[in-house]
């Protein structure tokens, strides 16, 4: 079993730059979270409170500044290693917006990432990961055209989301962050990027699931949610808890909790 | 003083190799030229401090045959090996030669068709005296000499290794002189492997009426060098160039290259790679003319820039006046992956007729650090990512090259110079 544990999380990012002066920004205020493998959470939110900088954060995107706390996983820190390392050592990010990159092709990629992590000794064999294509090609009712595409090039909105997927269960991490993996989705596609996630259950994949909405809920059902807003969690529940929220916004949520936070889209 | 001492040496070595006489005459007119011609002037390209016009290091000219010790991946066929100034080992296709093709070394040529080689030797360059062309002339040692005859065909590749001797206290003059005759076919693929302290390359290429080429080249010389490189193509009527230039090497490196569309509907597609690294200049000047009516030229340039290196793609596409329904097109693309080295991308149209289509695109830009982030998020070493995202980059010229093994020895002598880079 593998623990991912953030502690206290502090996070800030650059403001536009004026002068020689950079202005710091602080999203993430203090954010304590602990997953486990075998179990998938849920963090909801409002727009704006701090949910994708936390993603990223975890996963080593150099433009997010930790400036206190820590984030461990199996008890090492992870804040001093580059996001090739993090991946290497089990994270996995669905982002939001995938990079299109030409001339290299989606099956070429995978390759190359499984073999990322394997010895030059033990590079996984064509047959072996061909095999292992195929079966998650099936459970995502994608094409083998698509897998010799170039790397997200041309590909819509559904189709980056369900290839994020795909590379996530060719890679098989630890601990796979889905940052809105639901937006863009039409109920159809929702229905087999749920299938691909479920498929991963298991003692040695842990999930954290973001997103706006209950909706992608009813098909992944996670074990733990929680609450973030104004850059903290505020409550962590049951999947009830989710379907609570839906029914009476963050807003009511807020209002309970007694906090003093500005939602961006509140009226 | 010295320049006596040259035409004694020359002399020497040219009655040594039992050159015709009408052939030492022509290295003495070109030697003695050298000084009035004029250096080309290429926009910003600042190659004016490089060795390339050293006629008193040891020349070439006596350079003794030495035991060939490189690895090089020969196919089964069709190739020649020119080591030094010799012909190593000559493999063409018998059939081929019983059909009238020669493929042979300069020094043979000049023995075994004179006739051919005095009636095209320096044609093209006539109306364009230049001191490196001058210089070459004087002191070229051997080269390549190929002759497509009428109408024959060839589907296979003719390979050739021009390797040089890796001696850096010497002068390397070689020419290339290669004849395609009306309604011939040649798919060739030139190869430059090692070094010399002063290079000096001179190519070209008569293509008539009807005639086709595919031209794939590749250079790869060693450090220390400092290259002069022209390639120059006459096409006559209809006359078809498909050129793929693939530039890895580690040496200055000024390529001079100019494709004359002389002839009506003659057609010129230029497409080349390059890899700057460490503190290499490689300048690109590459000038396609559209003089006949319906003549097509394009350009296509990438290039990577590696630590300290400097790398220049001019692209210059000129319809003059009366070349009507013609077409001009390029683009140059430089990529960046470090801040300290320099790039350029300057196209240049010179446009003389309205009734023509013409475009240009120009770019030179850093990588792409979303594009990096994303590889890396899967596991990806930066260096592995790094090498995804210039191949990416490189690919549309990549994919396009239509020889398997060329592309393939391509992207690995790139991912070498990424290695070392």
């Amino acid at each position: 079993m593998s623990v991912l544990e953030i502690k206290d999380l502090h996070v800030s990012v650059n403001e536009d730059e004026q002068g020689n002066e950079v202005k710091q920004k602080e999203i993430l205020k203090g954010v304590n979270l602990k997953l486990d493998t075998g179990k998938i959470h849920a963090i909801m939110g409002p727009n704006g409170t701090g949910k994708s900088t936390l993603s990223e954060t975890i996963m080593g995107n150099p433009s997010y500044h930790v400036t206190k706390g820590d984030i461990l996983l199996d008890g090492e820190s992870l804040l001093g290693l580059p996001v090739d390392e993090r991946a290497r050592k089990g994270l996995f990010l669905a982002m939001q917006y995938p990079a299109e990159i030409l001339g290299v092709t989606n099956v070429e990629f995978m390759r190359a990432a499984i073999n990322s992590r394997r010895s030059e000794d033990d590079q996984i064999s064509v047959i072996d990961f061909m095999k292992k294509l195929d079966e998650k090609l099936d459970i995502l009712n994608m094409s083998q055209e698509m897998a010799d595409r170039y790397l997200n090039e041309g590909f819509s909105g559904g189709e980056k989301k369900r290839n994020e997927i795909l590379q996530m269960m060719m890679i098989e991490p630890k601990f796979a962050i889905l940052d809105e993996i639901d937006s863009g989705l039409d109920i159809d596609a929702l229905k087999v990027v749920a299938k691909g996630v479920n498929s991963m259950r298991g003692d040695n994949f842990g999930s954290l699931i973001i997103t706006h909405y209950q909706r992608l809920l009813n098909y992944i059902v996670p074990d733990v949610v929680h609450v973030m807003m104004g850059g903290k969690i505020v409550k962590t529940g049951g999947p009830e808890l989710a379907k609570k929220l839906e029914d009476e916004g963050y807003a009511n949520l807020r209002d309970e909790l007694g906090l003093d936070i500005d939602l961006t889209d509140e009226n | 003083m010295i320049k006596d001492r040259l035409q004694k040496q020359l002399i020497s070595a040219s009655q040594k190799f039992e050159e015709p006489e009408w052939f030492q005459n022509f290295r003495l007119k070109a030697l003695k030229d050298i000084d009035h011609a004029p250096i080309p002037h290429f926009s910003k390209i600042h190659y004016q401090n490089w060795d390339l016009l050293n006629g008193q290091i040891t020349s070439s000219l006596d350079l003794e045959p030495t035991e060939f010790n490189k690895e090089i991946d020969l196919p089964e066929k069709n190739y020649l090996i020119i080591y030094g100034n010799n012909l190593l080992k000559a493999n063409i296709d018998s059939d081929l030669i019983d059909k009238g093709l020669i493929v042979t070394d300069f020094k043979t040529a000049l023995h075994d068709y004179p006739k051919l080689v005095k009636e095209y030797l320096n044609s093209a360059f006539k109306n364009s005296p230049s001191k490196f062309v001058n210089f070459n002339t004087a002191f070229m040692s051997n080269g390549l000499f190929v002759y497509v005859p009428k109408d024959l065909v060839i589907s296979d590749v003719i390979s050739v290794y021009c390797i040089l001797p890796s001696d850096n206290n010497r002068t390397f003059a070689h020419r290339v002189l290669m004849i395609g005759d009306v309604n011939s076919e040649l798919n060739i693929l030139e190869n430059y492997i090692g070094s010399s302290k002063c290079v000096s390359l001179v190519e070209e290429f008569y293509l008539k009426d009807n005639a086709k080429l595919k031209f794939n080249a590749v250079d790869n010389f060693g450090i220390n060098s400092d290259v002069y490189l022209k390639r120059q193509f006459e096409l006559n009527t209809n006359a078809d160039l498909s050129w793929i230039n693939g530039s890895v090497s580690d040496s200055n490196v000024v390529n001079d290259f100019l494709v004359n569309l002389n002839g009506e509907n003659s057609h010129a597609d230029f497409k080349a790679v390059a890899l700057s690294s460490k503190k290499q200049t490689q300048g690109f000047n590459t000038r396609i003319n559209n003089l006949g009516l319906h003549t097509v030229g394009h350009i296509l340039q990438r290039g990577v820039i590696l630590d300290s290196s400097h790398l220049i793609f001019n692209g210059i596409g000129q319809i003059v006046k009366g070349a009507r329904g013609s077409d001009a097109q390029q683009e140059s693309r430089v990529l960046m992956l470090s801040k300290n080295g320099s790039g350029d991308a300057n196209p240049i149209l010179l446009i003389d007729e309205n009734d023509v289509t013409a475009g240009h695109a120009a770019s030179v830009g850093r990588i792409n650090e979303s594009q990096l982030y994303y590889l890396m998020s899967r596991g990806l070493s930066e260096y592995s990512a790094q090498k995804v995202v210039i191949l990416g980059f490189l690919n549309d010229i990549l994919s396009e090259i239509p020889l398997d093994g060329l592309r393939q020895s391509l992207n690995n002598l790139i991912e070498r110079k990424l290695k070392i880079g």
